[in-house]
């Protein structure tokens, strides 16, 4: 059985947040250009 | 906050003390360390307030008398955009993000930002973004000159520094998206145990809340400026009209971002200020949780009342209604504050030191810029005032004796926790009325200006306008040269002075965990967290 490492998961969740975030930031930029195309269409 | 603070020295004299920094010029290219990073934030953002600064004077200089003085009219259209981007994503932004990055960690009970080789990254993305802002200067064609809003399709006409803009603002953004995820990481993760968030320092709070419209607002920008790229280099017409496009959609998802970022520039100053104030009126800051509610309502509301900007473009009535009455909305968040800080004072055992100076002159000149920007929340009244120095001196009255006074008031509450010495007093009174009196004389004529008719961003007006501009620009030098005093303070408290206690100030104790480490604060703190009660 693995032991439970408290720092271990500190850092899974700094990097799981950090993930999170950054994916949530890149969503924007491409909804905006894509609001963008569609509107920019003849 | 009642804690329990028994482990901040005992971490302040572990074992980690024994190692300080690196030595030489790799220590503050190679840091991770976030009172390193903190500072180099600091002192970025202290030499682009005065290359912004130095790009203002040539505006007033020019704008001393009618008739066209020093510069031509294409130089001075740039002098007014690029003092504005280094203002506010390389001065204000910076300033409140070396606070952040000092104190957050040290107000919450973390041994440094969770993610510190990002945040050397995201302080050295920012120096090579406004490198290369400032080069766009010397390419040919000039510099950007079409505002800092970037409207197409006048800023498609930008010569040789149009791409060096445009990545310079991309690389920016992306340094503030690295930012605020790693703010937002650390105060999520790394709280000390019994630090709930509602036991967060205001500063904290704020810096919490703003990061979070930073990830939501920065992609916005970043999108609208890589179509502006591709309009130009790549033929497409997102904004232009004869190929399908909108010129006014760039406007609504510029102005999707423009608006929040007020707010990111002001809410770490409602933050620094509700932090002061309490200290000097020796009492628990009044309404603790309203305070944290009202500025979370304030970066909700942001969002929905970006059209203001955009009245004279024209929208259908219900637009107007709702844009108006949205915006109207911020002052009931925003009077639960300035109602909170004065509630916080009723009774206290007042004293005032230079950053209770600075925090109340915030008071009230903010709530000036405040109201006149309810003013403007008037669609007809708009009308009458858009686009001229009715708004110049309405954002500045926010942004100077707001935002700006707000970091001075900072600096000058926790730099004897950096330095370890206690500034001039005396110095920094001067240094404050100095600055309260020329920031006035600068910016309240604008005001008459704007409701005389001036129109904003033009280097020559009409005569009837004159005495009111000599007295600005008066007001401008004045307050230039009054920051030439500010640095020598700060350079002075740097090299030495007398030492500072570990409270520093009398009614510093219950008002955070940066107050239990020695001064100044060691190179690693909170290396074993403190508990917190």
């Amino acid at each position: 059985m693995t032991e439970f490492d408290p720092a271990a998961e500190q850092r899974r969740r700094i990097r799981r947040t950090a993930i999170v975030l950054a994916v949530v930031a890149i969503a924007i930029y491409v909804a905006f250009i894509a609001s963008g195309v569609m509107n920019a269409q003849p | 906050m009642s804690a329990s603070q028994t482990h901040g020295h005992a971490a302040a004299h572990d074992h980690h003390d024994d190692h300080g920094p690196a030595k030489g010029i790799l220590r503050w290219l190679t840091t991770t360390n976030h009172k390193d990073i903190g500072t180099m934030y600091l002192v970025f953002s202290l030499v682009m307030f005065f290359i912004g600064g130095a790009m203002a004077l040539v505006i007033r200089a020019e704008l001393f008398m009618p008739g066209m003085q020093l510069v031509d009219p294409g130089f001075f259209n740039t002098m007014t955009t690029v003092h504005a981007l280094i203002m506010v994503f390389g001065a204000v932004m910076p300033a409140t993000v070396g606070l952040a990055n000092w104190m957050i960690p040290l107000q919450i009970g973390a041994p440094d930002m969770a993610l510190p080789r990002m945040n050397n990254l995201s302080f050295w993305l920012l120096v090579a973004a406004f490198s290369l802002l400032i080069l766009s200067l010397f390419m040919p064609g000039g510099g950007p000159a079409a505002g800092w809003t970037l409207y197409p399709p006048l800023v498609l006409q930008t010569g040789d520094a149009f791409p060096l803009a445009i990545f310079a603002i991309h690389l920016a953004g992306a340094s503030s998206i690295m930012g605020a995820i790693n703010i937002i990481v650390t105060i999520m993760n790394l709280r000390a145990p019994g630090m709930s968030l509602m036991k967060m320092p205001l500063f904290t709070w704020t810096w919490l809340i703003t990061a979070y419209l930073l990830i939501a607002v920065m992609p916005v920008f970043a999108g609208a400026v890589t179509m502006l790229l591709t309009d130009h280099f790549f033929h497409t017409t997102f904004f232009a009209a004869a190929g399908g496009g909108d010129p006014v959609l760039y406007q609504h998802i510029f102005w999707f971002f423009g608006h929040p970022e007020v707010y990111i520039m002001i809410l770490p100053a409602f933050g620094l200020v509700s932090e002061i104030i309490p200290t000097f009126s020796r009492k628990k800051l009044f309404g603790y949780d309203a305070m944290v509610y009202a500025t979370a309502s304030i970066a909700f509301l942001s969002f929905i009342v970006w059209a203001h900007h955009m009245f004279t473009v024209g929208m259908p009535l219900a637009g107007e209604m709702f844009f108006m009455l949205s915006t109207m909305l911020i002052a009931v968040p925003t009077g639960v504050k300035v109602f909170n800080w004065t509630a916080t004072m009723w009774r206290g055992s007042l004293t005032f030191e230079p950053p209770m100076l600075f925090a109340l002159a915030f008071l009230f000149l903010f709530t000036i810029g405040g109201f006149s920007g309810l003013m403007m929340a008037i669609a007809p009244v708009d009308f009458q005032y858009h686009d001229t120095y009715f708004i110049v001196a309405h954002f500045h009255y926010v942004l100077v004796p707001g935002a700006v006074f707000a970091i001075m008031a900072g600096v000058y509450y926790w730099m004897p926790k950096w330095t370890g010495h206690m500034y001039d007093v005396k110095l920094a009174n001067i240094h404050f009325w100095l600055s309260a009196i020329s920031v006035n004389v600068l910016f309240f004529p604008q005001h008459f200006l704007g409701l005389a008719g001036m129109p904003r961003r033009i280097p020559d007006y009409s005569t009837q306008f004159a005495d009111w501009n000599m007295v600005s620009s008066v007001g401008a030098f004045g307050f230039g040269l009054s920051q030439l005093l500010f640095v020598y303070i700060i350079i002075k408290c740097a090299r030495g002075g007398a030492r500072a206690s570990d409270n520093v100030w009398e009614g510093a104790y219950n008002h955070g965990l940066e107050w239990t480490v020695p001064s100044p604060a060691p190179y690693h703190t909170f290396e074993d967290a403190p508990v917190v009660k």
